[in-house]
């Protein structure tokens, strides 16, 4: 028997008067102990699939065609009221970001309890011992404990578990997870999938899993529904649809994938800027004898010896960032170091927590370290203040994870990018003006966006605004922090190739930080691998990638998703 | 409980400067209220007696020594006297407490069941469609002046539909229309940010987790999102305290009844200084220990902020990938 | 390969990532109709306070004895009190006072306070923390008790009472103003202005004060309700102006003494006061979610 059909599903929501068709003839159908992931970028209507699926829809959304069966029953016409007994009983949810999914005043154990309780599953002692079996079933080290804790004592990873035990509490046939591990570091990821995979084997509950990321979806999926503004691009078996993709926008998700694109089809992007080629050696040297501490200083100081182009234009040594009280200080980066040659890109990649941001603001000089020094073109920055700090900036521009935080809702964009111009003292208005003209058309921008606001952007073009103001003043290093992380996989690749004819043309060096090391794989030259704050691994990216030395490494390039999918590429290319 | 001597030394400064602006306003400034009264030529009084007068009250000596000599007074209990009686302001203050006691108790009970009564109301899933009528009624609440609201009730319960006599009530009949009085623009500010925090829990992503579980509307909020909406409005006792005061002078002076409040419009009238000095540091003090009270057992009951004073918090600047 | 159709997505999901090209109408929306009515109400208001003599034929102050304590009726729209006075005449005239009262407080408090609060938000932790602690002592005393302790300084009058709410209301705009000012100084933007060499002040006035203002002036809006509230409060307790002066708390109190046997002298004036508050805070919330939308 199918656990949930899909049948040419549509749903609009009105806002205002207008009525927005976003789900326009989805149909699908998932039999027990399967995986039927729905892939799609934002607001492909996905989620709104999902959540029509269990009439959970926004109020302003309704189902004006098709038909919902879970199990044999039609449901798409049902109550509220039916609904309810439907939900968490055949129905388990696992929400997308468990650090707010679990009420915060209550003991997470009672949060496990809540659904038993509203569908009034046998007595109090009873559904203790389930909770606590439960608990014990999802990964979750001594549960009797955990279960009078508060969400707030547990990390994300674990309150995804505790969601995941509430969701299946009731043995439900079919479980929806909406993003359910997009929140979490590559490595949670992989256990909770891994969790998710063991739950469908014991108790062959099916699964209908909602992603933007493909690489999960290929990775986990039976079979797989790619959608695109509330349509069916392309449905099928995974391993067929991976190896033989039959809709255009398919193929353009596949090659925009970061984790397949580096697998399968090459460092394309790398290779295209050559970096200077003697720095790259001698940092493949180092990154030989990064455990040993006192040849790598060695190392460092000759690398400042190196004379003319090929010394590198950022050198961090031994950098320390304590913050907290002076008596129990927390520290947050523990003696990196690194370098940035002329041209090249260096990725600090990490999970949360690791320091990777907190080291690319001391390059910046928004933070002064508690000790350790960082030279740009051989000068001293750290400390820096006033005049000096303003000159660094000249020579060191950001781009922001978030592009629409880091551009001033009230200006233009015109404004926006003539800033840095206006506050360095640079040209008068005429040069200004064709500069900044220049630039927008450099970073592939109509010039008509120089009068509109930033909201009246899309995220990749605002980002590309944000990459022109940091362009603008001439910079020798541009410091990305997770600067392509908020944006759609097709959106990103775009943004990373423009990243890469920039360098290319201009000479700019990056300092990348991300914790997505499919991506760095594809942009960085070299790279330090952060962990709780220390350097784990550093060197030249392929040789990190194909020969990790640390095992914390091994087990963060173990877990990128997408395996299946590069493999089935590289397959269906030969 | 470092944080706890910690949170009680900011209290008494935050006292002792309270203590300090009063005394500046009322004390230090020219024209004080003594040479009002006593250099009135129908007293009669010839500069020597004036002089007299101020040396027995005090105003003659320096203005440090009288700040300290007030600052001891305070603290062992003494309000100076009343200027305009020259009765000891403890006594008048003994006498009429009691009564605006019984009153700002009554009114705070009365506003709180108001408030909470709207907010339930408001959210009833089965009342959506007059639900916006609730929501508004706040916003009417603190439109509404006290003492203008004491006028109507009176004349709508006792002239009008003759419940409540005007002249002698019993002791509960005269608490009826006063009580609803101060309850009503106390309940508002209350009522508002219920009503806020319920719609903003409603948002969080734990009440989609519950309700995809299964729960009716009832049980998301009684049994999840109450506690959590209940927990902004503690931070606002100190505030309404406030109002329960400057309400209580209002409805004592409509409804004649004697009080802190009655004290207190009569002293700004005759311009007795040491009476509102007094009001004013025992109203702070209340104030101050009030929040005290509220920032010691907040983390009681949000068990997130126990832990974030421990400074278990995290330090890392790091963000989370937004999730698309 | 223009970049309209590298990024452009068709959908029209409420998607923050998704270009909004709207215009300013179909950004503020279509006022609701509270809201005009509100603002209608506040422009006839202030009409009254600037040319009296264009709504009412009467004297405010001199009354007709022949036609004393006459209930409303279409020829005394609000009726007349003990010495015949036009209630309606009186409430007219008598809102320069609310109004012009009003405006001073909410100046006051403006201007010291979010002059106190931008101060303490932009500058280091020390200064922060006296300024804040400063406002915390405002705060302790209740604020009635605060304007009545400003008034015996300052003397009984409708400025000294303007002035006397104005106070009350500094720790509100320095509390709010403060806490915007950290909020935007926060902010990516604020660092990236940095970030591109800013100095200090540039960045303040550039994109910090613009950023922050929006709040501070529905906050604005609700304190000028709340002062009308808080003057005629004063008034009523016979703080403000003086008898005759036509003022709306004053004339409430003066009704007090015919509460029995003409209500509307107490109830009508009364009812424009709420009237009067109600429509500037609704004001200040058209304001304040305007600033949450932009």
């Amino acid at each position: 028997m199918t656990t949930l059909t899909i049948d040419n599903l549509q749903v609009s929501y009105t806002v205002g008067r207008e009525r927005l068709d976003v789900v326009r003839g989805v149909s699908l159908e998932i039999e027990p102990g399967q995986l039927l992931a729905v892939v799609g970028e934002s607001g492909s209507g996905k989620t709104t699939t999902a959540q029509a699926a269990t009439g959970l829809l926004a109020g302003n959304g309704s189902i004006t065609g098709g038909r919902v069966l879970i199990g044999e029953s039609d449901v798409s016409g049902w109550s509220e009221k039916r609904f309810r007994d439907l939900r968490g009983r055949s129905i388990g949810w696992i929400p997308q970001d468990p650090n707010n999914s679990l009420n915060p005043v209550k003991k997470v154990g009672e949060s496990v309890a809540e659904v038993l309780r509203i569908h009034r599953w046998k007595d109090r002692a009873a559904r203790r011992a389930r909770v606590i079996e439960l608990l014990d079933y999802v990964g979750i080290p001594n549960p009797e404990l955990r279960a009078t804790q508060y969400p707030h004592e547990l990390s994300g990873g674990m309150k995804q578990r505790v969601l995941i035990a509430g969701a299946i509490a009731l043995e439900p046939a079919l479980l929806i997870a909406d993003e359910a591990t997009s929140a979490l570091d590559v490595t949670v990821q992989a256990k909770i999938l891994d969790l998710i995979d063991t739950l469908r084997r014991d108790s062959g509950t099916a699964v209908l899993m909602v992603t933007h990321d493909l690489a999960v979806a290929a990775d986990r999926s039976d079979r797989l529904v790619v959608l695109r503004d509330g349509t069916v691009q392309e449905s099928g078996d995974t391993d067929r649809v991976l190896a033989h993709p039959e809709s255009a926008y398919t193929r353009r998700l596949l090659k925009d994938a970061p984790s397949f694109a580096s697998l399968s089809l090459g460092d394309s992007l790398r290779l295209d800027s050559t970096p200077p080629a003697k720095p790259e050696i001698s940092r493949g040297e180092r990154a030989l004898h990064v455990v040993e501490r006192e040849v790598f200083e060695g190392v460092s100081h000759r690398s400042e010896d190196v004379d003319g182009s090929d010394a590198p234009v950022v050198v961090a040594r031994n950098l320390v960032q304590d913050f907290g009280r002076a008596g129990a200080p927390q520290r947050a980066v523990d003696n990196v170091s690194f370098s940035i040659a002329p041209g090249s890109t260096h990725a600090i990649v990490g999970e949360s927590g690791s320091g990777k941001t907190t080291t690319a603001r001391i390059v910046l000089g928004f933070q002064k370290p508690t000790s350790g020094t960082v030279h740009i073109h051989g000068r001293e920055i750290t400390g820096l203040r006033g005049a000096g700090l303003r000159e660094l900036r000249r020579r060191v521009q950001m781009v922001y994870q978030n592009p629409f935080g880091s551009l001033d809702p009230r200006q233009s964009i015109g404004d926006i990018v003539t800033e840095p111009l206006r506050n360095f003292g640079i040209g008068d208005a005429a040069e200004r003006r064709t500069r900044v003209a220049q630039i927008i058309d450099r970073v592939a921008l109509p010039a008509t966006v120089l009068t509109r606001r930033p909201h009246e952007l899309s995220g990749g073009q605002r980002q590309r605004v944000a990459i022109a103001r940091a362009l603008v003043p001439g910079p020798d290093v541009v410091v990305l922090d997770e600067a392509v992380s908020a944006l759609d996989v097709t959106v990103q690749a775009r943004i990373l190739e423009l990243l890469g004819e920039l360098q290319r043309d201009l000479g700019v060096s990056y300092l990348f930080i991300s914790h997505d090391l499919a991506v760095v794989r594809q942009l960085a030259h070299t790279v330090s691998v952060l962990r709780g704050g220390e350097l784990v691994e550093e060197g030249r990216t392929a040789r990190v990638f194909d020969h990790p030395e640390h095992e914390y490494t091994r087990q963060l390039i173990a877990a990128i998703p997408g395996r299946r999918a590069a493999a089935a590429g590289a397959l269906a290319s030969a | 409980m470092k944080y706890v001597l910690g949170r009680l030394g900011q209290a008494a400064a935050v006292l002792l400067a309270a203590f300090t602006v009063a005394f500046v306003l009322l004390q230090a400034m020219p024209g004080d209220a003594l040479m009002i009264k006593f250099e009135n030529p129908e007293l009669g009084l010839s500069p020597d007696q004036i002089a007299a007068l101020r040396v027995a009250y005090g105003a003659d000596t320096p203005l440090p020594i009288q700040y300290v000599h007030s600052l001891l007074g305070f603290l062992g209990g003494d309000f100076g006297y009343s200027i305009q009686s020259g009765t000891p302001v403890k006594q008048l203050l003994a006498e009429v407490v009691p009564g605006t006691l019984l009153l700002a108790s009554l009114g705070f009970v009365a506003a709180v069941l108001l408030a909470v009564g709207i907010t339930i109301l408001a959210n009833l899933p089965g009342l959506r469609r007059i639900a916006d009528v609730f929501r508004a009624l706040p916003s009417l609440f603190v439109a509404v002046p006290v003492f203008w609201l004491g006028i109507v009730l009176i004349q709508v319960f006792s002239f009008q539909l003759r419940l409540i006599p005007v002249v002698n009530p019993g002791p509960v009949e005269g608490l009826i229309l006063p009580v609803l009085t101060l309850a009503v623009p106390i309940s508002a500010p209350l009522a508002q940010i219920l009503i806020r925090s319920v719609d903003d829990v409603l948002g969080y992503p734990f009440v989609a987790v519950v309700r995809a579980r299964g729960a009716g509307p009832w049980w998301i909020l009684s049994k999840n999102v109450a506690r959590n909406a209940v927990l902004p409005a503690f931070t606002m006792a100190g505030v309404l305290f406030g109002e329960l005061i400057g309400g209580a002078v209002v409805t004592e002076t409509v409804f004649g009844r004697a009080g802190v409040g009655r004290l207190t419009e009569q002293a700004v009238s005759q311009q007795d200084t040491p009476i509102l000095l007094a009001v004013v540091l025992l109203s702070a003090t209340v104030f101050v220990v009030i929040n005290l009270v509220v920032d010691l057992l907040y983390p009681v009951l949000d068990p997130r902020l126990g832990a974030r004073k421990r400074g278990i918090a995290r330090i890392s600047r790091e963000r989370k990938v937004v999730a698309v | 390969m223009s970049v309209n159709e590298r990024e452009t997505r068709a959908s029209s999901l409420p998607d923050p990532f998704v270009p909004i090209r709207r215009s300013l109408r179909e950004r503020i929306g279509r006022p609701k109709v509270s809201v005009v009515l509100s603002v209608v109400w506040l422009l006839i208001v202030i009409a009254w306070a600037i040319i009296p003599q264009a709504f009412t034929p009467l004297d405010p102050i001199a009354g007709n004895a022949a036609q004393a304590q006459q209930p409303p009726s279409l020829e005394h729209l609000f009726g007349t009190d003990a010495t015949g006075r036009d209630m309606f005449t009186r409430v007219v005239y008598g809102s320069i006072n609310s109004l012009s009262g009003a405006l001073i407080a909410v100046s006051v408090g403006f201007v010291i306070g979010t002059a106190i609060g931008v101060i303490a938000g932009s500058s280091r932790r020390i200064l922060d923390d006296i300024l804040m602690r400063i406002v915390d002592v405002f705060l302790a005393i209740p604020s009635l008790l605060l304007s009545l302790s400003i008034i015996i300084l300052l003397g009984f009058g409708t400025a000294q009472a303007a002035i006397a709410v104005g106070f009350t209301s500094v720790a509100a705009f320095a509390r709010l103003s403060r806490s915007e000012v950290v909020r935007v100084r926060g902010s990516d933007y604020v660092e990236a202005a940095f970030a591109s060499g800013g100095r200090f002040p540039v960045v303040l006035w550039r994109h910090v004060l613009p950023n922050s203002l929006t709040a501070v002036l529905a906050l604005a809006a609700l304190q000028f309700g709340t002062a009308v509230l808080s003057i005629s409060t004063l008034g009523f307790l016979g703080y403000g102006a003086p008898p005759p002066t036509p003022e709306w708390g004053l004339m409430i109190a003066e009704g007090r003494n015919y509460i029995a046997t003409a209500w509307w002298l107490t109830t009508l004036p009364g009812a424009v006061v709420v009237l009067v508050v109600l429509a500037a805070n609704r004001v200040s919330a058209a304001i304040a979610a305007k600033g949450r939308i932009s």
